[in-house]
C-alpha cells in the first residue's frame, strides 16, 4: 500500500513518536518525499490490530482505531557518518556483498500525536492509548484531514492547537502555520477563521521574535 | 447606489468584539482592527441583548481607544521602510497589523415611553458582536427634534459621520426654556453657532420670539432672513429690528435703586442712605415709574441736609452737591438714559420678530443696566400676563414666551464681581422657565463667567477651548458633559462643537451647519487693509501734501506764516 511511509521504531513522549520510513529493501517504491513531509498528517495503527513490523508487511484499513498525528521533525541515521577509515570494498560492491549494511542507513520523523480515531470517529486531544514499537504509520488522505479537523457539531475544529504551542518547541509556530495553510485549502469556507489564527501565530512568530 | 448598498452591508458587518466590562458600571471594552479608521473618538456603537423578551440595540459612544498590537518600534527605524514591508520580507504578509481596545461609554437602548435611553445596567457578554451604528438609527435616536419640524433647530450634523450623514436638531423647547449656553474661544465659531441657532428660531417652523443684546454689533447680517424664501411660508416672513445705540432709550424712571447705584460709581456711605431716601421721596411724590431726572435732582435736595427748596442752594451740602453731579454725569450726559422715552417691550418682542440690540459704542456699566433693566421688565410682564394682572391692550402685555440671547455673557454675569445684570439673569435662569422667559448666554471666557449662572444653562454648546481656567470652569459647571468629552474640547477645530443637556438625548460632537446668511462676525484682515493703504490712501495722501507745499508761503509784518 503506498500510504504507508513506515513504523515507529521509538517515543519520546506519549505523543512524541519516531517512526522510520521504509527503506528500499522493506518496500519496492519508497514513500513519496511529500508523504512524510513537515506537516504531513498521519495514522499509526493502534491495538487490538496487531502491530505490523516491517516483515509482516500487514497494514490496518483506514477506520481502524489509530492514533492521528503529524510530522514535525525529520532526522537522518547513518552509521558510517564520521567513519573515515580504510575499506576494503566500494560503495557498489558493497551493495551486492552486504546489502544488510547499507540498510542501517534509515530516515526517520517525528511524528506528534494530536489525536486518534475509533469507533466513534476521529477525535482531537491527548489519546488515551499509546502506539507499540512496529505500529504502522500511513499517510492521511484528504479526506481524512477534512474529518478529523470537524467536531461533532461539523464545526472547523483545532483543538490540538494549545497542546502544541505548549511544546517549547522552536519548530511548533512553523508548524502550526503549515497546519493552518494546508487546512485553508481544505476549508475555505473557513478561510477568515484559519486567517486570524494564522495571523495570531504568525505575528507572535515572526514579528514579535524579530522586533 | 451600488456605493450605498456596499456602505450598508459594511454598517451591517461587526466592527469589533466585545472584550469585557470597562473600569466603570456603565462602561464595555471591545477590540477591533479598524482598517477603515472608522472607529473615531465619539463614534456611536451598539451590541444587541434581549431586553423585557426582546433584541434590543444598546447604544454607546467610544470614548478611549488603545492600541494592543502594534510593530514593534525597532521595525520604525527607517522612515524610508515601511514597517509593513519589513513584515511581509519576515514572511508575515497579512494586512492585520494593529489591533485596538476601545472603551465605550453605554447609553443604553432608547426607551420610547421615557423618550430617553435606560442603561441596561449590565455590561454585554464577552465576545459580543459590536456594530457601528447606522446614520438612520442614529438620526432617529440622537436628535430630540426632528429637522425641519415644529420645535426643532437643526445646528449642524454628527462630526464623526459625513457631512450631512446624521443631522442633529435639538429641541428648542428644551433650551428656551431651561436655557442655553455657548462656550468657546475667540475664532472658534461662537457667533457663528448663535446665527444658526437664531436662524433656525426664525424659521416658518419656529416663529419665535427672540431679543439678542449684541455688544458687538456683528449680528446685522441677520436682517437677510427677511428676504430669503427658505425663511417664508404661507404669509409668514420673519422680521428683523435692530436697535443701535443711539435708538437705544431707557426711560430714568424704570431704572431701580440698585440700577443707580450700580451706575453712580464711588457713593460714600451717606450718598448711597441719601439716594435710597431721593429714590423712595421720587416714587412717592411722583408715582412708580413717573419721574425725570430734574424730579430726581429735587429729590436728592429735599431728602438732603442743605437747605431746602429747589433751587441751587442746596447744593450747598456736599453731599447733595455730589450725587446730583454724580447723576448728571451717568444719566444727564447719556443719550440712552431718558425722561420720558423707552422702548415698549411690544416693540421688542413679537413672535416671528428677531430684535438686535446693539451696544458697541455703550460704556460698560451702562450696558449692564441696560440688560438688567431690559430683561427685568420683560420677566415682569411675563409674570404679570401669565398671572392675568395684564390684558390685551395693556402695556407691557406679552402672552407669548419669549427668548433672550446675550453676547459677551461673561460682562452680563462676571464671576467675583457684582453686576447689576448679574442677578437678575439669575432670576431668570432660575425662575424664567415658569413663565416663558429663557435666556441663551454666549461667553468666550467661562472662568469670569459666574458659575452659578452657567450651571443653571441646561443645554451647553461648548467649542473649541484651550485656557485650563476656562476648562476647569466648564467641568465644575457643566455635569452633562462627561470628562472624556471634555478632553476633547482643545482638539476641536473651527465650526466645531459639542452640545449636551436637555436639548438632545446625549452628548453630541456636532459639526456645525452652513449659514443661510452670511455671517457678520468676520476678523478684520490687517495685511490687507495695510495693503490698501499703500496702493490707494498713500498716494492720495501724498497728492493733498504735494497740492499744500505748491502754496506759497507768505510772512505778514508780524512773522507769522500764511499759505
Amino acid at each position: 500500500m503506498t500510504d504507508q511511509i513506515g513504523v515507529i521504531v521509538n517515543s519520546n513522549s506519549h505523543i512524541d513518536y519516531v517512526c522510520q520510513l521504509h527503506g528500499p529493501l522493506e518496500r519496492e517504491q519508497r514513500p513519496p518525499p511529500d508523504a512524510y513531509a513537515f506537516g504531513s498528517f498521519v495514522a499509526i495503527s493502534l491495538p487490538p490490530f496487531p502491530a505490523t513490523s516491517p516483515d509482516t508487511g500487514q497494514s490496518p484499513t483506514a477506520d481502524a482505531p489509530c492514533l492521528i498525528g503529524v510530522v514535525y521533525n525529520s532526522m537522518l541515521v547513518n552509521p558510517n557518518f564520521t567513519n573515515l577509515g580504510p575499506r576494503l570494498t566500494s560503495q557498489s560492491e558493497q551493495t551486492i556483498f552486504s546489502p544488510d549494511l547499507l540498510d542501517e542507513t534509515a530516515t526517520l520523523v517525528g511524528v506528534l500525536a494530536l489525536g486518534w480515531q475509533d469507533s466513534a470517529g476521529p477525535q482531537q486531544g491527548t489519546p488515551r492509548l499509546a502506539a507499540e514499537v512496529g505500529a504502522t504509520v500511513r499517510r492521511l488522505t484528504g479526506e481524512e484531514i477534512k474529518q478529523f479537523h470537524r467536531d461533532a457539531r461539523g464545526q472547523l475544529s483545532l483543538r490540538y492547537a494549545a497542546a502544541i504551542l505548549a511544546l517549547n518547541n522552536t519548530l511548533v509556530p512553523a508548524l502550526l502555520l503549515d497546519i493552518i495553510d494546508r487546512l485553508g485549502t481544505l476549508f475555505p469556507k473557513e478561510q477568515a477563521i484559519l486567517q486570524v489564527m494564522r495571523d495570531n501565530v504568525a505575528w507572535k512568530s515572526i514579528v514579535r521574535q524579530a522586533g | 447606489m451600488e456605493q450605498l448598498k456596499t456602505r450598508d452591508k459594511k454598517l451591517e458587518t461587526p466592527v469589533g468584539t466585545v472584550k469585557g466590562p470597562g473600569e466603570t458600571l456603565h462602561e464595555y471594552t471591545f477590540i477591533a482592527p479598524d482598517p477603515d479608521r472608522q472607529l473615531k473618538h465619539g463614534e456611536f456603537v451598539y451590541y444587541t441583548a434581549p431586553v423585557d423578551g426582546s433584541e434590543r440595540r444598546i447604544l454607546g459612544r467610544i470614548t478611549a481607544r488603545t492600541a494592543v498590537k502594534l510593530f514593534p518600534d525597532t521595525f520604525m527605524a527607517d522612515p524610508s521602510v515601511s514597517p509593513h514591508t519589513l513584515a511581509a520580507m519576515l514572511g508575515y504578509e497579512s494586512d492585520a497589523t494593529e489591533l485596538f481596545e476601545l472603551t465605550v461609554t453605554v447609553l443604553g437602548y432608547y426607551n420610547e415611553n421615557l423618550l430617553d435611553f435606560t442603561n441596561p445596567r449590565v455590561p454585554p457578554q464577552g465576545g459580543a458582536p459590536v456594530f457601528i451604528a447606522e446614520n438612520e438609527m442614529l438620526t432617529d435616536l440622537l436628535s430630540r427634534g426632528c429637522q425641519g419640524e415644529l420645535g426643532s433647530a437643526y445646528v449642524g450634523d454628527l462630526l464623526s459621520r459625513d457631512p450631512g450623514a446624521v443631522p442633529v436638531a435639538l429641541d428648542v423647547r428644551g433650551f428656551t426654556s431651561t436655557h442655553l449656553a455657548i462656550i468657546a474661544s475667540t475664532g472658534s465659531g461662537k457667533s457663528y453657532l448663535a446665527g444658526v441657532l437664531l436662524e433656525e428660531l426664525m424659521m416658518p417652523y419656529n416663529r419665535a420670539s427672540v431679543l439678542v443684546i449684541d455688544p458687538h454689533g456683528e449680528y446685522d447680517t441677520m436682517q437677510q432672513v427677511q428676504n430669503l424664501e427658505s425663511f417664508r411660508e404661507q404669509g409668514y416672513s420673519p422680521k428683523v429690528r435692530i436697535f443701535r445705540p443711539h435708538d437705544l432709550r431707557v426711560r430714568i424712571s424704570s431704572l431701580t435703586l440698585p440700577d443707580l447705584r450700580y451706575l453712580l460709581t464711588n457713593l460714600s456711605e451717606k450718598m448711597h442712605y441719601q439716594l435710597g431716601r431721593a429714590y423712595r421721596y421720587a416714587q412717592r411724590t411722583w408715582g412708580e415709574d413717573k419721574y425725570t431726572l430734574e424730579q430726581l435732582y429735587r429729590a436728592v435736595r429735599e431728602v438732603g441736609d442743605g437747605a431746602q427748596g429747589e433751587d441751587e442752594a442746596a447744593d450747598d451740602d456736599p453731599t447733595t452737591g455730589a450725587l446730583i453731579w454724580r447723576l448728571g454725569a451717568a444719566l444727564g450726559g447719556s443719550g440712552i438714559f431718558h425722561d420720558f422715552e423707552n422702548i415698549e417691550l411690544d416693540e421688542l418682542f413679537r413672535p416671528g420678530m428677531c430684535t438686535l440690540v446693539q451696544l458697541n459704542e455703550v460704556e460698560p456699566r451702562q450696558q449692564q443696566v441696560i440688560v438688567a433693566a431690559l430683561l427685568r421688565r420683560v420677566y415682569q410682564a411675563r409674570i404679570d400676563t401669565e398671572r392675568g394682572k395684564l390684558q390685551r391692550g395693556d402695556r407691557n402685555y406679552v402672552p407669548f414666551p419669549v427668548y433672550c440671547l446675550l453676547e459677551e455673557a461673561h460682562n452680563f454675569a462676571p464671576a467675583n464681581a457684582d453686576a447689576v445684570s448679574s442677578n437678575q439673569l439669575k432670576i431668570i435662569l432660575s425662575e424664567g422657565r415658569k413663565f416663558g422667559v429663557g435666556v441663551g448666554l454666549i461667553s468666550q471666557r467661562p472662568g469670569r463667567l459666574d458659575s452659578d449662572v452657567l450651571s443653571q444653562c441646561m443645554t451647553q454648546c461648548i467649542m473649541r477651548i484651550t485656557n485650563p481656567i476656562d476648562q476647569n470652569r466648564i467641568a465644575e459647571s457643566v455635569e452633562s458633559v462627561g470628562r472624556d468629552m471634555l478632553k476633547e474640547l482643545p482638539a476641536l477645530s473651527k465650526g466645531q462643537v459639542i452640545v449636551s443637556g436637555a436639548s438632545v438625548n446625549t452628548p453630541l460632537m456636532l459639526r456645525v451647519r452652513a449659514r443661510r446668511t452670511d455671517h457678520g462676525g468676520e476678523d478684520i484682515n490687517a495685511p490687507a487693509q495695510w495693503r490698501h493703504w499703500f496702493e490707494n490712501e498713500q498716494p492720495a495722501q501724498a497728492a493733498d501734501n504735494a497740492l499744500f507745499a505748491e502754496k506759497e508761503l507768505e510772512r505778514d509784518e508780524d512773522g507769522m506764516l500764511w499759505a
